[in-house]
């Protein structure tokens, strides 16, 4: 026996999202705003980060305490390390399947993305504020 | 069904070959790299939490971590890092154009792949190039 609900999408013809229209799981839906918002702060963060190459602290320094590049580096990470740390847990949830070890990981996976852009967000905090 | 991950017998269940007979296609390759460089990105992250945590500490703390952006091994990193960042951008645009059911033919998707992992170069040479040659920053 099967029983079918009638897909239906809010909207349909080419170049439509082949979605549902309702609710939408959180973690998918967050993605997909946080990529939009990534496309131009990694662009920028790109740029930022090639110009560290090579240069002493005084320079390094006088680069990330602009306000401008200091909001886009902390913008990048913090919504980024939170794209990162759903992408991470897709990846641990596929291939660990001993459930302490994929729950462990899923803990750890999220304290080190909060660590990672924490330090990061702070360290460039300061670094802006305290000129 | 759940007791089929718990029992330990898993290591011994045979399994459909996968690696070893699949032909290797460039949309096979290209969301394998989407994935590897997702994993990259973080880390690289993690590298340059650090590195910027140096950088706000001090000139003697900064000493420590300049490794990170300095010399050879920083060129790596760095250059990594861009091209990591741009292929996995490219990769993300490229599912987003996905899931709205274009460039899915067989035409289509080949030269979409093609496209992301051409740009993801050419937008990390032309990043360094404007950045140390032309001093953008």
């Amino acid at each position: 026996m099967t029983t079918r609900t009638p897909f239906i999408s809010g909207r349909t013809g080419r170049g439509s999202a082949f979605v549902s229209d309702t609710s939408g799981c959180s973690h998918d839906r967050f993605m997909r705003i946080s990529s939009l918002i990534l496309l131009p702060l990694g662009v920028a963060a790109a740029f930022l980060l090639a110009s560290l190459h090579g240069k002493s602290y005084a320079e390094a320094r006088a680069i990330v305490e602009q306000p401008l590049p200091a909001l886009a580096l902390i913008a990048f990470i913090i919504i980024g390390m939170a794209h990162a740390a759903i992408g991470a847990g897709s990846i641990i949830i596929d291939y660990i399947h001993d459930k302490r070890k994929k729950a462990l990981a899923l803990v750890a996976n999220t304290i080190a993305a909060m660590l990672i852009a924490g330090l990061w967000a702070l360290a460039i905090g300061l670094i802006a504020v305290f000129r | 069904m759940i007791e089929a991950e718990r029992d330990g017998l898993a290591e011994r269940r045979p399994l459909s070959p996968h690696l070893t007979v699949y032909k290797p296609m460039l949309t096979m390759a290209m969301s394998m790299a989407h994935r590897i460089t997702g994993v990259a990105l973080y880390l690289g992250a993690a590298l340059l939490a650090l590195y910027f945590a140096g950088l706000a500490a001090g000139p003697g703390s900064f000493a420590a971590v300049s490794w990170i952006a300095e010399g050879v091994t920083g060129k790596i990193i760095l250059i990594g890092f861009v091209w990591a960042l741009y292929h996995h951008l490219l990769g993300g645009v490229r599912h987003a154009l996905w899931d709205r059911g274009l460039f899915m033919g067989p035409v289509g998707r080949e030269a979409l792949a093609q496209a992301t992992l051409a740009g993801g170069v050419i937008l990390t040479a032309l990043t360094f190039y404007l950045v140390t040659l032309m001093r953008l920053y």
